[in-house]
């Protein structure tokens, strides 16, 4: 990720612009000599630079916004239809909804910790 | 997840918030901890109470004490209990997410307008100004208060679980508006719902202590988790609750389960003994916290040699001399030695210190030293064995964990003048012998220094007592509003600096105020925001 952002920050930084003003020149050029398969092949290159320039500029809130979308896509796709199941079943896994009780002490499963439970995530 | 689970759809904000430091962070800290280290051998994990029951118990002076460990939330648990005895803990309950007083502190934090995790203790500072208006609204709305202490929150009234704000829409119509907004005026209002939330506090804590009592039928108790901060709440466990004694990890925060996690890695997984005190003398093991870095004349005087700072290099007799007749003259002194403190207190290594005498000297501190609200009080060091000639208090408090009442025979009359003065008015009335550190309800935040644990600080209030008789200072951490305390000297100067204390003490170097000393606060162009 990091070798990725410093590429597109290297991009952001002048190159793109430089090479986009290059290509127009290029495209120009051919036209002016009749030769659209050229024009067409630097139009499209300078186009493309242009987009990974701005892409490479804004490259850490694309990353961001990239990352944002995909869990909030999981959020919804998930989450929601998790509470349904949840809530049908009568299920109160903080306890919100249980009617009120005289003590509301959990007892724990187990009083201290296994060797098992110190290891349990290395 | 089953938070998320059980609000959703709402709780997308939270989620997003949360899953990369998750995703990003927490999964992967054994590989963390490599990277930020040479470490290479075997990373244990302890449960988030169970680290805070350690570092309680482990370090106290009790061969066998119940534990109660209260704070905001760790993993499931908010709160939990047990005892300790020997090398091993067990913690036989606890209530769970989202039903935590300490989270029901912490939304009145923010309702008065403080930042969530670090303006807890102006709340409790602000409590003594006002009237318990809302304390049966709160025991009444927010939730089911048992009288052994657990307690379930009305989660309507909360939105913490499903937002990144602490209170609701119906959390604020009950209370009649918006929270405050940071930095403007703190009125009548956030006076009474800081005395309502804290006073619920208090009983909160003294019935699960009562339960905890009960269940274990230990003698003395041990504490730790954020709430355990509360020296206010403390000080009333010591007065009115069944135990004989109470200890409290002075690092009762999150970052005291660094102690607890590895003192529970020392004892319980690789079983390790634990020697408590055969002597009698009750001492704990935490080096009375004082487990810092510390650094040496040589490298404290190369800090000022490198910035032209001059200075007083003198031995530790005149030293001491100096600097108590400077504190006897109202000067305010900043005090840099040894270790630094483990912790959230000041306990003499790095501290603030001035005149507990003076009238004037809480706003001098207030408004010209740490530029912090004019209200918030400031903690007497005292010595231990003359503690009970200022304060009824009838047990060490080296760690600033409890609050009692000043004595009766250091409390003066009030004018018949002051009787109709509200809120911050009351500032100006002068309550007893040592105005500056007692608060508007007479209580004090109490330090008692014992020679073994600190004997230049205990020398300096000796020095200082023999020209005054008075056996106190005011011990304030070094530091300005917003900033942590200093830890180096290279941070001693540059607080020095941009404050208006009179004197920098470092080692055994005495340094004034100078133009070389504000140049070289000016060059360090570090702003930290404001707590």
């Amino acid at each position: 990720m990091e070798r990725y952002l410093n590429l597109t920050s290297a991009f952001g930084n002048s190159p793109a612009p430089l090479m986009c003003a290059s290509l127009l020149f290029v495209t120009a050029a051919a036209l002016g000599r009749r030769r659209r398969d050229w024009a067409w092949t630097a139009a499209l290159g300078g186009v493309a630079v242009a987009g990974l320039g701005i892409a490479g500029r804004r490259a850490p809130a694309v990353i961001e916004t990239a990352c944002d979308t995909a869990l909030a896509g999981t959020f919804y796709a998930a989450l929601p239809a998790a509470a349904a199941v949840v809530r049908a079943l009568g299920y109160d896994p903080l306890q919100r909804r249980s009617a009120p009780r005289d003590s509301y002490w959990i007892p724990r499963y187990y009083t201290k910790q296994t060797r098992e439970q110190f290891e349990r995530a290395s | 997840m089953a938070t998320y689970a059980d609000y959703a759809p709402r709780g997308l904000d939270s989620w997003l918030g949360a899953m990369p430091e998750w995703l990003g962070g927490k999964l992967a800290t054994p590989a963390r901890l490599r990277r930020m280290s040479d470490f290479r051998g075997k990373v244990v994990f302890t449960e988030h109470h169970e680290a805070h029951a350690a570092s309680a118990f482990f370090p106290s002076p009790f061969a066998s004490a119940a534990i109660l460990t209260i704070d905001g939330v760790g993993e499931w648990a908010t709160t939990a209990y047990g005892v300790g005895r020997d090398n091993d803990v067990e913690l036989f309950a606890e209530l769970h997410f989202p039903h935590s007083l300490g989270l029901l502190y912490s939304a009145f934090t923010y309702y008065a307008g403080f930042r969530v995790n670090s303006g807890e203790y102006k709340l409790m500072g602000l409590a003594p100004y006002g009237e318990p208006r809302y304390r049966d609204l709160i025991l009444e709305k927010l939730g089911d208060f048992r009288e052994d202490g657990s307690l379930r929150l009305d989660m309507r009234y909360f939105s913490y679980c499903d937002g990144l704000t602490m209170t609701s829409d119906a959390f604020h119509g009950l209370f009649g508006g918006p929270p405050r907004a940071p930095e403007s005026p703190v009125s009548a209002r956030e006076m009474d719902i800081a005395r309502s939330i804290q006073e619920v506090t208090e009983l909160c804590v003294l019935r699960a202590a009562r339960h905890v009592h009960r269940e274990t039928g230990e003698r003395y108790l041990c504490m730790a988790g954020g709430v355990a901060l509360n020296c206010v709440a403390n000080g009333r466990l010591l007065r009115e609750g069944p135990f004989e004694d109470i200890w409290v990890q002075p690092a009762a925060g999150d970052s005291g389960g660094a102690v607890g996690a590895a003192l529970s890695a020392w004892h319980q997984y690789y079983g390790n003994p634990r020697y408590t005190d055969a002597t009698g003398t009750r001492t704990d093991t935490m080096s009375a916290s004082y487990l810092g870095p510390d650094f040496t004349d040589d490298e404290i005087r190369a800090v000022l040699n490198a910035r032209s700072i001059p200075y007083d290099e003198m031995h530790r007799g005149d030293l001491l001399r100096n600097v108590a007749a400077r504190l006897a003259s109202e000067h305010v002194v900043g005090w840099f030695q040894g270790r630094m403190e483990f912790g959230p207190r000041a306990l003499g290594n790095r501290s603030i210190l001035g005149d507990p005498r003076s009238p004037r000297m809480q706003s001098v501190l207030n408004q010209k030293i740490k530029f912090r609200e004019s209200f918030r009080p400031f903690a007497p060091a005292v010595l231990e064995e003359r503690a009970a000639e200022f304060f009824d208090l009838n047990r060490a408090s080296p760690y600033m964990l409890f609050a009692a009442p000043v004595s009766e025979t250091c409390r003066l009359r009030t004018p018949p003048e002051t009787e109709g003065l509200h809120g911050l008015d009351r500032l100006r009335i002068q309550r007893s012998t040592l105005p500056a550190v007692t608060h508007v309800d007479y209580s004090a935040r109490i330090q008692t220094v014992r020679r073994g644990d600190n004997a230049l600080f205990y020398d300096l209030i000796t020095a200082f007592d023999e020209i005054t008789g008075c056996p106190v200072l005011i011990n304030t951490s070094f530091n300005v509003r917003g900033e942590p305390i200093v830890c180096n000297p290279q941070d001693a100067v540059r607080c020095f600096a941009r404050t208006k204390m009179d004197v920098l003490v470092m080692g055994r170097f005495l340094v004034p105020r100078s133009e070389a000393v504000l140049r070289a606060g000016a060059s360090d162009g570090t702003i930290l925001e404001l707590d």
